[in-house]
Order: structure tokens, then C-alpha cells, then sequence
């Protein structure tokens, strides 16, 4: 039985109409926001809006519990900022933050009930070695030990493997690109970093300029391949967008720096799904098309990876559609003769690991 | 509507398309089609609320997992919507892994709630905290307790509410493992245990079912008075010993489902309950002598 | 030994609380979210701080009158522990 995702849209984008939901709505709009990872972000429009009261008390306690879980994780990344500034300002050299760890660094509505696993910085990529070093003097240390994983992330990709405090838990994510080496498309991170500004009380951390913080969020959205977080992207760049899309010269302004960043693709995809999902009012002349068909393809694929969250909102075909994406994701980012080892082998690493936990 | 109020018939239809069960403050949503889980529902839930409610808390799923595994040595698997926090189990472990999903719903989710790992019972209007490691013999003294009595509020997840500070009950079936089973029947062979899971990660499981007074009074919240920590020694005579709060307290968060989690609320309400409580080491053998404590501790 | 001066950090939040009769302290750091027990000695030196007093001169005479014979060595350990767990940081002499 399929359930629409309309209440939750709605509710990501209105949030004073959750003050009229039945509890019938609620039990499948706590569901889907769940799933979605969105239920702490309701919390944050509830709270804003002073709904707490006008909510059935169970269907606040829920979404309270999602929200505290974030502010939580809001303060631990704070913290974890203030000892990466330490370990890294004698490098001299701009630590740039980007996506969650920057929107709380920012106090950006973007972070507003926002869960968060990682911390991502970027840094040009001759310093990555320096980085390395300290952050392993810092106390951090790398995740992946294995040779083919640490290449994959190294060469391939965009960024250092992970790297995980051995005090803290915190897991880091070194980039120097914010599209890997071998992607099709290619971007311009010093054009970022130039624009980006000191982030206040610190020596060598920055935050991008709030349009490169948007059209990041765009390129994420379509590139990384995470499918489960496709509609909380959607929403954290709902909530950079919005404020600003009234100001006169802003989109001409947006789409001027994409074609500087050469990302005018990404964030085409994305301002369509936020104009047709969100309803987000985009000027026409900001989305020229790409290519008709593919482009017909490419948001029919979108459309249903962002909804692959949770079954009962997405078609039937979303299995092939999700794969079909994830390939597409790592299609732009590594080329094919590089790709299909790649997948085949994290293959049969998970299907031997599971092997061997069963044997 | 009771549970016991639906025929066996009408049990199995409901629960095949999805039944509401209301546990303290939470409404689930079950369904299932396995006969193990069906009659452990029967037997140990028959006096909770059941019905078609409009909003849940958790929808939750027990059914076999796709594939060989539905016929040969059949497995189950326990679902919170489209998530299945655990491996699948045998089909003859199906309810206590009901009961374990159920615990995992909660300490996953429920952040209302300051929840600690331990049980809580309630006589005279003092609720008395019971936090205690694995083989401390704390489910035998639970349940003893349950039966003796007590209104049991929980034999697993202490709810601590963040608004008031009180405690919070659910009243369900008390889980007993191994020796505690059989010490139970002896105890008192009137009461309704289920039937045991053998060879589970944990021993051989079985539950008890909470008396019925404990469940009608399900929305009762209690104040806790006392913290006392028991052990369970062969042999030993009954003693008693002060148990330092600041050492109380680094054990409750250390055994808390989501003390990190509340951070700075989590310790103001960790500490408000030291205030208001009473810690106390129990080193016991015989049940009886334990009763005849905890009796005294509340009159 | 050298005189130092010590601060809790203005960011750590710390929340501080002992039971009467008891001599334990426990201490939530709310940036780090990390909660410890400290001994008495720790708690005790952390009030110090928490009054606005910076000095480790004066906790150490408070040491010396509470009956301790080695007051420099409970100092420096009492400094190394707390400042590794990022609940006090050095500043300059006021």
C-alpha cells in the first residue's frame, strides 16, 4: 500500500501546518520521517514555531527525542572543531569545513535537528600529508587498513580514508577536491577556498561562502550515492535556499558561481526536485536545460532515490533505480575501466565477511 | 479492551493484520503470524490494552526472513519498520525476541525518558531502583518481589521522566534466565511463566507474567526512593551496607541506555535522583530474607 | 616549584556536584559531554577555581593545612590529570 510523502514535505517546508495533523497523519509522517532521518528536523521546525503544545504529547516526545539526539551530536561536533583548530593551526595553511560540520559551525538553519556522522574538511591537496600528520599527532588515525581501500579513498576519490579520534569517536574526512581526481566533471576547490572566511574565535578553520555552501550541498545531493539522506539533503539546502531567495539578485548571483565551479548540473537537478517536491519558487531562466532526454532520465532516477528511504513511498522499480544511481554516482566520480573492479570487489569483501560470521 | 477479551480465533486475525498494544506510556503496533509469539501474547499480556489506535509509538514486525530459512530449522526476524536490529533467531525464540525488540525500540528511541538498565518496583508510594550487573540474581528478585506484592514497573528499563523527574512504568512480562526460572516455580507455583526459550545468547529464557494489579496501573508514575544494589552470594547471610552516591552514580550512567545522549540533562537528572534516594548494598541467599528487607526498607 | 595559574575553561560548562558526607566529586564537562569522578582533593581544587582564585601557591598552603606532607606532588598530579582531561587549561599571571 503506498503512502504519500506529502505531509512530510509539507511539514519540511510549512512547519505551522503540523499543528493540524491528525494522529492518524502523524503515525505515517513519524514513520517516514524516521526513516529519512528528518524526524529531528521536525522537531527543530516544532520547536521554532512554538508548536510543542499543539502536538499530541507522544508525537513530541518523538520528535524530542530525534532533536535531542542532534543537539547532542551538535555539541560534540563544536568540540571536535575546537581540538581540530588545535592540532591543525600550526600548519598555517585554511582548514575548510564543509556540509553538517560547517552548518553548525555556522548556526545555519541547515542544522537545525540535523543528525551527522562525519566531519569533513577540505585542504589543498599538496598539505594533505602535512594534515595527515597532525591529525595522527592530534590523536586521530586512519580507519582502513586495507591496501586497496586506502588507495580507492587516496588515489581514486577525493579525500583521505576516514579517520577516527581514538579518545572521541569522531570520524573525519580529509577531502582536497569536492569531486574526486577522476571524476567527469571537473571543479574548481581554490576558487572555494579563496572565497571562503575565517570562522570566528578560531586560527585556521573556514567556512565557505554561503554560495559555494549551497551549490556543495547541490553536487552532494547528486554525486555521493547516499540514498538514504537524499531527502535530508534536500531539506538542508531547502533551508540555505529560502532565506535568500527573495534577496534581488541571488539566483543570478548562484548561477553565475556555478558556472565559475562549473556545477551548473548539480544544481540544476537539485533546484528542480526543490521547485517540484518543495515547491520552491526558482526563476525559469536559472534552469536551462542540460539535454531534454537525458535529463527526463536523470530526474525520474533522482526522484526515486530521494524516496528510497522508505518503501511505501517510492515505485516499484526503485531497487534497479537505486542501483542505477549509486553507479551513476561513482560513474561521474572514477572512470569505467577503474569502476567495475572496484564494485565487484567490495562485493566479495562483504560476501565473504558475512560468509565467515556465519561459518 | 483486554487482550484476554478476544477469542484465540480473533487474536490470530488481528495480530496477522496488526494489533495495538498500549505498554506504559507506548503504543505498539504487532504483527505476526508466528504461533509462538501468538501465545505468548495470550498467556502473559492477557490483561493490557489492546485496539486499533491512531498513532503509535513503534510499528514492529516478527515474521520468518525471505528465503531457504522459512522451512528448514525456521528462523525469525524482528522488525521496527523496514529495520531488523538483529540476526534472525529460531522460530522457538520468536517471543522472547518480541520482548528484546521491543526493549530495543525503547532504549533506542525513547529520549523523553532518562532510561537506566535496571528494574523498579513500587510499594507503600517508594519505588525502589534495582541496578545490578548480569548474575547478580536481579530478575529472581524482581520477579520474587512482583510476587510478593510489589507493583512492578519494569524488570529491564528504569523510564526516568525528564520532566518530573519520576518514574515511569510499563509493567511487562519479567524476563527470567537459567536457575532463576526454576527458583521462580519453586517460589511461587502459582504464577504463570511462559514457555522457555532454550539455547538463546543468553541461556534459556522464559517470562513471568506481571501481576495483574501492576498492569491496570500501568499509568501510575511512581517516586523513587531508594537505589539498592543487590548481590546474590551462596550461602550468605543477609547484609546491608551504604553505597556511596557519587559511586552509584558513575554505575547508573555507566549502565544507562542513553545518559550520553541527554548530556547535560542526563547528569542534572542523574543527580536529582541521588538527592531524592537512599543508596544501599544488599548482600543476600535466601529470597525470603531479601522479601523481608525490602519490606522493612518502605513500611 | 614554579607557581602556576589555572582556569576551567569558560566553554567546558562544567557542572559539579559532591553529596554531603561524601568526599567524591562527579563532574559533567558539557562541551566534551564527558562525566568523571574526581577524588576530594580534585573537586576541591576545582571550587578553588570556580571562586576565581587561579594560583596553585594557595591550593597547595590549602593542601599542606588539610594534612598533606607531599602538597607538590598531589598538585602537579591533580594539574596533569584535570588538564588532560581538558577541565582546566594554564593562563598567564593576572
Amino acid at each position: 500500500m503506498k503512502k504519500s510523502c506529502a505531509d512530510l514535505l509539507h511539514a519540511l517546508t510549512h512547519p505551522q501546518a503540523m499543528a493540524s495533523f491528525t494522529p492518524s497523519q502523524w503515525d505515517v509522517v513519524v514513520r517516514q520521517a524516521r526513516a529519512a532521518g528528518v524526524l529531528g528536523r521536525l522537531g527543530a521546525l516544532a520547536q521554532q514555531h512554538g508548536l510543542q503544545q499543539q502536538l499530541p504529547e507522544p508525537v513530541w516526545h518523538a520528535l524530542e527525542a530525534d532533536l535531542t539526539f542532534a543537539q547532542q551530536q551538535a555539541i560534540a561536533v563544536r568540540y571536535e572543531l575546537r581540538r581540530l583548530d588545535r592540532a591543525l593551526a600550526k600548519l598555517g595553511i585554511p582548514v575548510l569545513i564543509l556540509k553538517g560540520a560547517a552548518y553548525v559551525a555556522m548556526d545555519s538553519p541547515a542544522s537545525d535537528g540535523r543528525f551527522m556522522s562525519d566531519i569533513d574538511i577540505l585542504v589543498a591537496k599538496p598539505h594533505l600529508m602535512d594534515v595527515e600528520s597532525a591529525l595522527t599527532g592530534g590523536g586521530w588515525t586512519s580507519q582502513y587498513h586495507d591496501a586497496y581501500d586506502q588507495r580507492y579513498y587516496r588515489e581514486w576519490m577525493h579525500e583521505l580514508p576516514p579517520m577516527q579520534h581514538l579518545g572521541r569517536h569522531t570520524t573525519l574526512d580529509v577531502h582536497h577536491n569536492l569531486l574526486p581526481e577522476t571524476a567527469r566533471i571537473k571543479t574548481r576547490p581554490d576558487q572555494v577556498i579563496a572565497s571562503s572566511h575565517l570562522l570566528p574565535g578560531t586560527q585556521c578553520l573556514y567556512v565557505p561562502d554561503e554560495l559555494d555552501l549551497i551549490l556543495h550541498s547541490a553536487t552532494h545531493l547528486l554525486h555521493e550515492g547516499e540514498w538514504g539522506h537524499g531527502l535530508r539533503d534536500l531539506s538542508d539546502l531547502y533551508l540555505l535556499i529560502a532565506p535568500r531567495a527573495e534577496q534581488p539578485d541571488f539566483w543570478q548571483r548562484l548561477a553565475d558561481r556555478a558556472s565559475q565551479l562549473n556545477l551548473q548540473r548539480p544544481l540544476y537537478y537539485a533546484l528542480v526536485e526543490l521547485r517540484d517536491l518543495f515547491r520552491l519558487a526558482v526563476p525559469d531562466n536559472v534552469l536551462s536545460t542540460p539535454n531534454a532526454i537525458l535529463a527526463r532520465l536523470m530526474k525520474a532516477l533522482l526522484r526515486r532515490g530521494i524516496f528510497s528511504f522508505y518503501p511505501d513511498c517510492h515505485p516499484h522499480l526503485t531497487g534497479i533505480a537505486e542501483f542505477a544511481l549509486f553507479v551513476r554516482s561513482h560513474w561521474l566520480r572514477m572512470p569505467a575501466h577503474l569502476l567495475l573492479p572496484h564494485l565487484l570487489y567490495k562485493f566479495w569483501k562483504q560476501t565473504i565477511a558475512s560468509d565467515k560470521e556465519k561459518a | 479492551m483486554r487482550l484476554n477479551e478476544l477469542s484465540s480465533a480473533e487474536l490470530h486475525r488481528s495480530l496477522a493484520q496488526g494489533l495495538g498494544l498500549q505498554t506504559g506510556p507506548f503504543r505498539f503496533h504487532i504483527r505476526t503470524r508466528i504461533p509462538g509469539v501468538v501465545s505468548g501474547l495470550s498467556q502473559l499480556y492477557s490483561d493490557f490494552e489492546v485496539g486499533n489506535f491512531d498513532f503509535y509509538d513503534f510499528h514492529v514486525r516478527i515474521a520468518p526472513p525471505v528465503g531457504l530459512r522459512r522451512w528448514f530449522r525456521p528462523q525469525v526476524n524482528f522488525w521496527m519498520d523496514e529495520f531488523s536490529p538483529f540476526m534472525p533467531l529460531p522460530a522457538d525464540h520468536a517471543f522472547a525476541q518480541l520482548e528484546w525488540g521491543m526493549n530495543w525500540c525503547m532504549a533506542g528511541h525513547a529520549h523523553h525518558y532518562l532510561m537506566f538498565h535496571a528494574a523498579v518496583l513500587e510499594k507503600n508510594g517508594q519505588a525502589v531502583i534495582l541496578p545490578g550487573d548480569p548474575g547478580a540474581g536481579k530478575s529472581t528478585l524482581t520477579a520474587a518481589l512482583a510476587l510478593s506484592g510489589w507493583r512492578l514497573l519494569s524488570d529491564e528499563i528504569t523510564l526516568v521522566d525528564r520532566n518530573d523527574g519520576q518514574i515511569v512504568p510499563l509493567a511487562r512480562p519479567v524476563s527470567l534466565k537459567n536457575a532463576s526460572i526454576d527458583i521462580i516455580r519453586a517460589f511461587a507455583p502459582q504464577a504463570v511463566i511462559g514457555e522457555a526459550a532454550r539455547d538463546t545468547h543468553k541461556g534459556t529464557v522464559a517470562h513471568l507474567k506481571p501481576p495483574g494489579e501492576s498492569v491496570a496501573r500501568m499509568s501510575e508514575k511512581a517516586k523513587a526512593r531508594h537505589i539498592i544494589f543487590p548481590r546474590w552470594q551462596a550461602g550468605a547471610t543477609l547484609s546491608t551496607t551504604p553505597h556511596a552516591k557519587a559511586d552509584a552514580f558513575i554505575h547508573l550512567a555507566g549502565h544507562a541506555f542513553n545518559y550520553n545522549l541527554l548530556g547535560a540533562l542526563g547528569f542534572d537528572m542523574t543527580a536529582r535522583l541521588l538527592e531524592a534516594c537512599n543508596c544501599q548494598s544488599l548482600e543476600y541467599s535466601r529470597l525470603e530474607d531479601a522479601m523481608d528487607f525490602f519490606s522493612e526498607l518502605v513500611a | 616549584m614554579l607557581i602556576s595559574f589555572w582556569r576551567i575553561p569558560p566553554t567546558a560548562t562544567l557542572r559539579l556536584h559532591r553529596w554531603p558526607d561524601e568526599d567524591e566529586y562527579v563532574v559533567h564537562h558539557g562541551a566534551a559531554n564527558a562525566t568523571h569522578r574526581l577524588s576530594a582533593v580534585a573537586g576541591m581544587f576545582l571550587e578553588y577555581l570556580a571562586s576565581g582564585k587561579s594560583d596553585t601557591s594557595g591550593f597547595i598552603s590549602l593542601l599542606q593545612e588539610l594534612g598533606d606532607d607531599t602538597p607538590e606532588i598531589t598538585m602537579a598530579n591533580l594539574l596533569e590529570a584535570l588538564q588532560r582531561l581538558d577541565i582546566i587549561e594554564p593562563i598567564d599571571a593576572p
